[in-house]
This record gives C-alpha cells, sequence and structure tokens, in this order.
C-alpha cells in the first residue's frame, strides 16, 4: 500500500467542519469548567473538613479515573437514568467536568501562592476580603496560573479527540468518517496530527503573550529548589 | 625540600568569548607558602585559582604543578598537553560550600577517596573522622548538609578536600558568603592549616587574614598582577595607585 | 437498582483486566524511563543534529491527542506490513508518549543541578562517568520521583485508549462483560473504581516519599498529587 495525501484534498472541508467544532465544544468547556471550578476550589479550601473532603474527593474521583471511563459513563449509564443528551452536550458536560476538577487545583496552587503576609497588610488597611482578594490576591496568582491554564486548555482540546468514540462531530471523527470512504487510515490521521498540533501550537504561542503581560512586574529570576 | 616548587604560572591568559580576564599571568609558588591573593571583582582572581585545577581551562600558557606539567598551550598549538586525570595534587574550598546535598556529612568526606583513590572504606571512614574531629564537626558526621550553618558546612568541605591528601590547598573566598559571626570559626581551621605547613592559595576579601596568616599577598586588576609583596610591603609601602585606592575603600586597617 | 450480585460475580474478571492494564502501563513506563534518559541526553548534547529531531518528537507528542498518537502507530505498523500483537502496540504507544514527558523532565532536572556541585567533584578529581552516577543521578532522581510517579498515574489513565484498538485491559474487559450482562451502571462504576484505587495508591505513595526526602532537603511534605 503506498501513501497519497493528495485524497485529502477532496475532504478538507469535512475536516475544516470538525475542526470547528473541536474548537466550539473545547471553548464552552473552558469557559463552563473554569466557572465550575471556582466554587469546586472553595470546597477544597473551605474551613470545614467535611466540606473540604466533598472537594477533594470530586477531584480526585476526575483526576483518578481515565476520562474514556467517564465519557462512557455519562453517554451510556446515564440514559438508563432518564439523562439523555445528544452526543455534542455530552461532550461539552463530561469535558466541563473534567476540567473543573483542574482548573480548581490551579486556582489553589495559585491563591496559596500569594503569601499571607500580603493579605493581612490588605485587611490591615481595612480593606474587606473581597477588596484583598480581587486587588491583592487576583493579580499576584494569575501570573502564576496562567502557564497552567494554558497546559490545561490544551489538555482539553487533547481529551476532546476521545469524544470522537461516542460520536460526537468533533476532527477526530470527521477523520474517522473520511476513513470509511477512503479506507486511508494512515493519511488521515497523519493529517488529524498535523491538525491538532497546529491548534495547540498556537494556542501555547498566543498563551505566551498573555502570560507576559501578566508577568511584566517579575524579576525574571527564577528561583532555585535547591539548597 | 623547603624551598621546591609548588605552582609555576608561565604566560596564563583566559579568555571568556571576546573578554579577556587573564592577560599573561608569571607567578611562581614554592612549597609550604601561603599566599593570599586580593583584589577587586572581577579583576580575574578567582579565574586564576580555578585554573590551577583545571576547573577553567586557559586559552593559553603554561601550568606546572609540582614536577608535572598540568597545562601547556602555547600560541600555535592546536592541542594543549593535560595531565593525567586522577592524579589532581590540589584541593579546592568554594565560595558556596557545594556540600552534596544528597550525602551526610561523612558521605561527603569519604566519596572522593572511595571512588576517586579506591581507598579502603574503613580507612576511609577513619580518615574522615579524624579529619571531622579536626575541624571540630565529629557530631555532625551523620547529618545532612542542609541542618549546618555555613561555617560548619565550609568547615566540613575543608574537611572534604584535605581527604584526598592535596600538595596545595585553593580556597575561593571561602568566607564571603558566611555570616560575620560564622567567618571565625573557618579562618581557625584555616590559620591551623597554614600553621602546618600546608601550602595554600587564599583568593579572600579579608585582609586581616590576609595580612596576618600570608607569606606573601598578590594584588590583581583587570586580569594581571599588579603588585605582590610580605603583607607589609603591600598593606604598608604599596607602590601602585590602584592598590592603594583599592586598599582605600576596603574598611581594614591593618598596622596602623 | 445497582446490583452488588454483579459486582461481585464479575470482580475476578475486572481485577484479572486490571492486571493487564498495570501490566502494560509499568512496560510502558519502564520503556519510556530509558528513552526519556536517551531522549534528554541527545537533548543536552549541544550538537543541533541530535537536538532538532528530539524537539520535533517532543512538540509532536506534546501538542497531538495520544488517540491519534495511537492510531497514526497502531496503522503505520501495519502499513510496513510488521505482525505485532495490539498489547505490544499499545504498549509501544503508551511508551513513545511518555518517554517524550520524561525526556523533558530529565532535562530540565539535569539543567537545574548547581554547577558548584559538579564543580567540587571536579576538583576532587572524579571522572564523568562518577559524577554522572554519583552526584548527577541521584540528585535528579530524587527530586523526579514524584513528578514520574505523576507520570505513571498518566499513562495508567492514557492505557484506557488502547482498549480502542481491542487490546482486553481493564476497560475492554468490562465492554465485554456489559456486552452479556447488559449492566453498564455497575460494571462501568466498577471500572472506573477500580482505575481510582490503583491512582489513589500511587499518589499515596509520593506524599510518603516527598515526607521521606526531605531528611535531606529540609522541605516538609507535600499534599499535591
Amino acid at each position: 500500500m503506498t501513501i497519497d495525501f493528495s485524497i485529502l484534498l477532496d475532504f478538507y472541508p469535512a475536516l475544516l467542519h470538525g475542526l470547528y467544532n473541536t474548537i466550539l465544544i473545547c471553548a464552552s468547556s473552558l469557559v463552563l469548567g473554569m466557572l465550575l471550578g471556582v466554587p469546586i476550589c472553595m470546597l477544597r479550601m473551605s474551613a470545614s473538613a467535611v466540606v473540604r473532603f466533598i472537594g477533594k474527593s470530586y477531584i480526585n474521583v476526575v483526576r483518578g479515573t481515565p476520562f474514556l471511563v467517564q465519557v462512557y459513563l455519562l453517554y451510556y449509564v446515564g440514559p438508563l437514568y432518564g439523562l439523555t443528551l445528544s452526543a455534542f452536550a455530552c461532550g461539552v458536560i463530561t469535558l466541563t467536568i473534567f476540567g473543573s476538577a483542574y482548573f480548581a487545583e490551579i486556582y489553589r496552587s495559585g491563591v496559596e501562592s500569594v503569601p499571607k503576609g500580603h493579605l493581612e497588610a490588605a485587611r490591615s488597611l481595612g480593606m474587606s476580603r473581597f477588596q484583598a482578594f480581587t486587588r491583592i490576591t487576583f493579580p499576584q496568582m494569575m501570573a502564576l496560573i496562567i502557564p497552567m491554564l494554558t497546559n490545561q486548555l490544551v489538555g482539553l482540546v487533547k481529551e476532546s479527540a476521545i469524544l470522537s468514540t461516542v460520536t460526537v462531530h468533533e476532527l477526530t471523527f470527521a477523520g474517522t468518517r473520511i476513513i470509511g470512504e477512503t479506507f486511508r487510515y494512515f493519511e488521515v490521521y497523519i493529517a488529524l496530527a498535523l491538525l491538532y498540533w497546529i491548534l495547540n501550537t498556537l494556542l501555547a504561542a498566543l498563551a505566551d503573550k498573555w502570560e507576559a503581560h501578566f508577568t511584566k512586574y517579575m524579576k525574571r529570576n527564577k528561583r532555585s529548589e535547591w539548597i | 625540600m623547603g624551598s621546591s616548587v609548588a605552582v609555576e604560572v608561565t604566560g596564563l591568559h583566559k579568555k571568556f568569548g571576546d573578554q579577556l580576564v587573564l592577560k599573561g599571568i608569571d607567578l611562581h609558588i614554592d612549597m609550604g607558602e601561603v599566599v593570599g591573593i586580593i583584589g577587586p571583582s572581577g579583576s580575574g582572581k578567582s579565574t586564576l585559582l580555578r585554573c590551577l585545577n583545571l576547573l577553567e581551562t586557559p586559552t593559553e600558557g603554561v601550568i606546572r604543578i609540582q614536577d608535572e606539567v598540568l597545562y601547556a598551550r602555547q600560541a600555535g598549538e592546536a592541542r594543549p598537553a593535560k595531565s593525567a586525570p586522577g592524579k589532581l595534587k590540589t584541593g579546592m574550598v568554594f565560595q558556596q560550600f557545594n556540600l552534596w546535598p544528597h550525602m551526610t556529612v561523612l558521605e561527603n568526606v569519604i566519596e572522593a577517596p572511595l571512588r576517586v583513590k579506591k581507598t579502603d572504606k574503613k580507612a576511609a571512614i577513619q580518615k574522615a573522622e579524624a579529619l571531622l574531629a579536626k575541624v571540630g564537626l565529629l557530631e555532625k558526621r551523620d547529618m545532612h548538609p542542609i541542618y549546618l550553618s555555613g561555617g560548619q558546612q565550609q568547615r566540613v568541605a575543608i574537611a572534604r578536600a584535605l581527604a584526598m591528601e592535596p600538595e596545595i590547598m585553593l580556597f575561593d573566598e571561602p568566607t564571603s558568603a558566611l555570616d560575620p559571626e560564622l567567618v571565625g570559626d573557618v579562618l581557625r581551621v584555616m590559620k591551623d592549616l597554614a600553621g602546618e605547613g600546608m601550602t595554600m592559595i587564599v583568593v579572600t576579601h579579608e585582609m586581616e587574614f590576609a595580612a596576618n596568616v600570608a607569606d606573601r599577598v598578590i594584588f590583581m586588576d583587570q586580569g594581571a598582577i599588579v603588585e605582590q609583596g610580605t603583607p607589609e610591603t603591600i598593606f604598608r609601602h604599596s607602590q601602585s595607585p590602584r592598590l592603594q585606592q583599592f586598599l582605600s575603600n576596603t574598611s581594614f586597617t591593618a598596622f596602623g | 437498582m445497582f446490583e452488588f450480585e454483579t459486582v461481585v460475580k464479575y470482580l475476578p474478571n475486572l481485577l484479572h483486566g486490571a492486571l493487564l492494564t498495570a501490566g502494560i502501563s509499568a512496560g510502558a513506563i519502564v520503556l519510556a524511563f530509558l528513552g526519556g534518559i536517551l531522549l534528554s541526553q541527545m537533548r543536552v548534547s549541544g550538537l543541533k543534529v541530535l537536538q532538532l529531531p528530539v524537539r520535533a518528537y517532543v512538540s509532536f507528542i506534546r501538542g497531538v491527542p495520544f488517540i491519534i498518537q495511537l492510531f497514526v502507530i497502531y496503522y503505520g505498523i501495519s502499513l510496513i506490513g510488521v505482525d505485532m500483537p495490539t498489547w505490544l502496540i499499545g504498549m509501544l504507544a503508551l511508551a513513545m508518549n511518555s518517554a517524550a514527558y520524561q525526556s523533558e523532565y530529565f532535562r530540565a532536572g539535569l539543567e537545574s543541578i548547581p554547577p558548584g556541585y559538579i564543580e567540587a567533584a571536579r576538583a576532587l578529581d572524579m571522572s564523568k562517568l562518577q559524577i554522572l552516577l554519583r552526584i548527577k543521578m541521584p540528585l535528579v532522581f530524587a527530586k523526579l520521583v514524584p513528578p514520574l510517579t505523576n507520570e505513571f498515574i498518566l499513562v495508567l489513565k492514557n492505557s484506557a485508549i488502547v482498549s480502542i484498538i481491542s487490546v482486553v485491559e481493564l476497560l475492554r474487559t468490562g465492554q465485554q462483560i456489559i456486552t452479556t450482562t447488559y449492566r453498564p451502571t455497575e460494571i462501568y462504576i466498577m471500572v472506573a473504581a477500580i482505575y481510582l484505587v490503583i491512582n489513589l495508591g500511587l499518589m499515596l505513595l509520593i506524599n510518603l516519599y516527598r515526607r521521606k526526602q526531605s531528611v535531606w532537603t529540609g522541605r516538609s511534605g507535600g499534599d499535591r498529587a
């Protein structure tokens, strides 16, 4: 069997449509996941041990099980309990839940990275807790967490390929359909790989610029962890 | 034996990129001598010291340690002659101590004798304990470096270097990273070592040490040796304006 | 309703699948460890001929979903006409994926060793090999145990994806049981629970290690997993 990439020329609209859906799904789950991550993070950092345990359990379950299993659970088990969803909705929901656990942990590491003294200084100047958070903690934690958020976004894009297994019409699924017509497995998967790679590389490059904006005030000396 | 050669350096040049940091150093040191090297930062004094055990590879010049050529490369020569590995006669003590954090104090001291000299383990431990006792830290033998103060770490580092039984000890600003109250202990160990007749080359900011312990003081500036002599001549009868300038900038007032 | 009999009845089958999952993942992580060291040595070699391919490889692995990598390898192997059991292909794909990430850990680890530690060893006349084995490796490795264990967790999770090329590991075993029993609730929850137990165990190990390691780093144990 020879390798012939020219067959892809006939199918590029289908690929582009799949790419569009991948971006749509990932963008929606990014926004929803970042929002859901906030209350999860608050549970995780609660003063009450019971509440903290609930938050921690949620995070551990999501991070400790394969995304594919989570997708199957919602897609195949959900309907047995009246949870009938379109494949698209199922994709967005699982990806949102998946992302929220990671976002919650990212927020937590951001909040914990801000020295306690900074908050105490703000509070001693009469700032409210809310003001102290938005004016002091938030800007500082952003500098730290933006690279992590970017990584997570790239992670979402990569995980989203798994949604093809439950017939979500995203990029990988578009590829499998083309294979169904052409039987050109290798060429199509290489093309998919390239498209994902370009998308993720672009995202990472954009995020680098954004990060530079937030870290302007920081000195560029990497603190060594060594003693 | 009294005046056999310890170090003989001729025409030593060292470039970092385009920057010439050693501009033809000539230096002769006898066995048993204690030499202090002083000078402003960036004068090349640390680089000179680091060339003596090839931590820095010189660009040109000849270095002899005792009767052996350590490094030789004259203009035009493609490949320098270097002495065989496993035969370093120098021990070095660093500004930042550089004890290996994953090993205990004792393990730090016996590591090189065991691996490089293939000393019997029992003998290495015995020797190490004797050295640790000498620097006053035997009771710390099983601790990791992180639990020691800077001064204690530096004394262990001296013991570690001595464990290889070097003929010559190189000290690269050994007290610069220490809190002032910890400097004394390290200097005392060094003074004892000098008293025992160890050949020592000490790059230092401690003018008092240079004045009281060194047999000879060398003043370097801008990659060259500007002036050298007994502490008395260097600190009281300095000739060059650059040395006078340097001394007036340090708070030290030796010999009144 | 949730039928415990189903769970009890098929638990041995699932555990058998879990064993294969663990085996494939462990094999992959070991291969990837060796591959990662090799790649990192190429990366720090200072030779562009060696560096560029590694950089391209790492970038590819990091930018492309694992499921696509798996398919590329799976169909690539059949394209060149090599006959290989699917579990081996799955293991290979997992290893090739993890090796890229591990090589970056090693590189960062090597680069973060303060030069003074190496200089001290050189000043004591230790050879390059002695320095690598006695100083660099222990320092790097001590730092890398947590990220490498974490990497094991990632490989375990990725290994569920090799069920798609019909490797009968934990997830695939579960699916086969579902086709005969039609109890997806119980089985999928059990499958998820088994993954979770293994991974929580690994997270626990990371924390234990952090506590032990603090003997010489002076840092207190962490809680991050």
